[in-house]
């Protein structure tokens, strides 16, 4: 009987501390299975109507930034993203807006208001949303010099995530 | 399966004639369930034209209930009214209606979302641990219940608790010992007041039942050897026989 209790006691043990560890994480942060993947290519009109195709962005490091009028917290983002456009573009950082699940009309006041010049992307049927694996808005996507995917924000991007990749994603080694 | 088919073609054809279009549906994701050879044969019942479409339908439904709605978290994408989920759907069923098979489908979805957008988690070596997880927790449960019966019904507060019962002598001798020292320990307790009169009371003749039992059991299989057991416990006795330190 000693026997049972105490095998009872050593799983338990290993069983709560796998619970606790449980309630640390924050079950909404899914980390992205993309990351080190190629991106997927999408060929999209901007809400001027242009064409942009993420092929024709090879050799630059992209920002792609999903985004929507209706999302509070992209206000915020949105003026650090002005920032970095301004800040880095010399260098070879292209940031491209995806809007997402919003009106082309709506976008194109918001980004009136809001400012930034970089190409605004309408995706119908949220098709390229779904091929980077989107769960709302904003997320961000920065993408390398040669097509991959180097790291996914979830929520809006921070000075600090900016900071720290911008670098080494711009140097000419990372080309 | 057959005549399961049958029965689900009549369903569909009043679903579409009588009852209206959920029934239909209702109808359609039961012919699914039969698998393809039961569609084709509950489809010839009715007409041929609507026959990929309504296939494309159907198999939308059952992919879409498969996965999980990015934007809700709890519901799939099928049961979602999100319109990531509307977006989800048209792509599940664009992708069959280009003749994707259903799980090349959701490997889409999985190769983009992870593991975490399949609502029931494939088993794999991956998913091992989440699959075999419950059934060892329920084993478990089940031998530690039986454990605990077999504890109770053995005796209550009355029977001693020879666990060596029938055990070597030396096993005897040591729980013989063990109980001496723990009988020690509570005298001590008592007397300090740690220990309340009808606790001491107990748990001294619970005790003393084991202690005789022992001494019992130590007197049948060696009579001539512990005839003097008596009070003084055997182990003390075994030290004194031992090897003395110079």
């Amino acid at each position: 009987m000693k026997g049972v209790r105490a095998l009872a006691v050593a799983a338990s043990v290993p069983a709560l501390a796998l619970l606790g560890f449980g309630l640390t994480r924050d079950p909404r942060m899914v980390p992205s299975v993309l990351v080190g993947k190629p991106a997927p290519a999408f060929a999209l009109r901007t809400l001027g109507g242009d064409s942009v195709r993420l092929a024709d962005l090879r050799g630059r490091v992209v920002l792609l930034n999903f985004w929507a009028s209706w999302c509070t917290v992209c206000v915020a983002e949105h003026a650090l993203l002005v920032e970095a456009d301004q800040r880095w573009h010399d260098q070879g950082l292209r940031v491209v807006g995806v809007v997402y699940e919003d009106s082309a009309g709506s976008a194109a006041d918001w980004m009136r208001g809001h400012g930034g010049g970089w190409p605004v992307l309408l995706d119908p049927g949220s098709r390229t949303a779904i091929d980077y694996g989107l769960f709302g808005v904003p997320e961000t996507f920065l993408i390398d010099r040669t097509g991959r995917i180097a790291y996914k924000q979830t929520g809006p991007v921070t000075a600090e995530t900016l900071e720290s990749w911008m670098p080494r994603l711009l140097s000419p080694a990372s080309s | 399966m057959d005549a399961a088919a049958a029965v689900a073609g009549i369903v569909v054809s009043l679903g579409r004639g009588v009852v209206g279009a959920h029934m239909a549906r209702v109808a359609l994701v039961a012919v699914s369930m039969l698998g393809a050879p039961g569609v084709a044969i509950a489809q010839g019942a009715t007409s041929r034209a609507p026959l990929v479409d309504s296939v494309v339908e159907a198999r939308t439904r059952e992919v879409a209930s498969t996965l999980r709605c990015p934007a809700c978290e709890d519901v799939s994408i099928e049961d979602s009214p999100a319109d990531l989920a509307r977006d989800m759907r048209q792509v599940v069923h664009d992708k069959l209606a280009a003749g994707e098979t259903p799980e090349a489908v959701r490997q889409y979805f999985v190769d983009r979302y992870g593991e975490w957008v399949v609502l029931r988690p494939r088993a794999s070596v991956r998913t091992a641990a989440l699959w075999l997880a419950p059934l060892v927790g329920v084993l478990a449960a089940g031998w530690l219940i039986v454990a605990m019966l077999r504890r109770w019904t053995r005796g209550g507060d009355d029977a001693p608790i020879v666990a060596v019962a029938g055990g070597d002598r030396g096993a005897l001798a040591e729980r013989r010992a063990a109980l001496v020292a723990a009988m020690g320990e509570l005298e001590a307790d008592h007397a300090d007041g740690k220990v309340s009169a009808a606790d001491f009371a107990a748990v001294r003749g619970r005790d003393e039942r084991e202690l005789a039992t022992i001494d019992d059991a130590l007197r049948r299989e060696a009579p001539s050897a512990s005839s003097s057991a008596g009070r003084s416990p055997s182990a003390r006795g075994r030290r004194a026989s031992g090897p003395r330190p110079a």
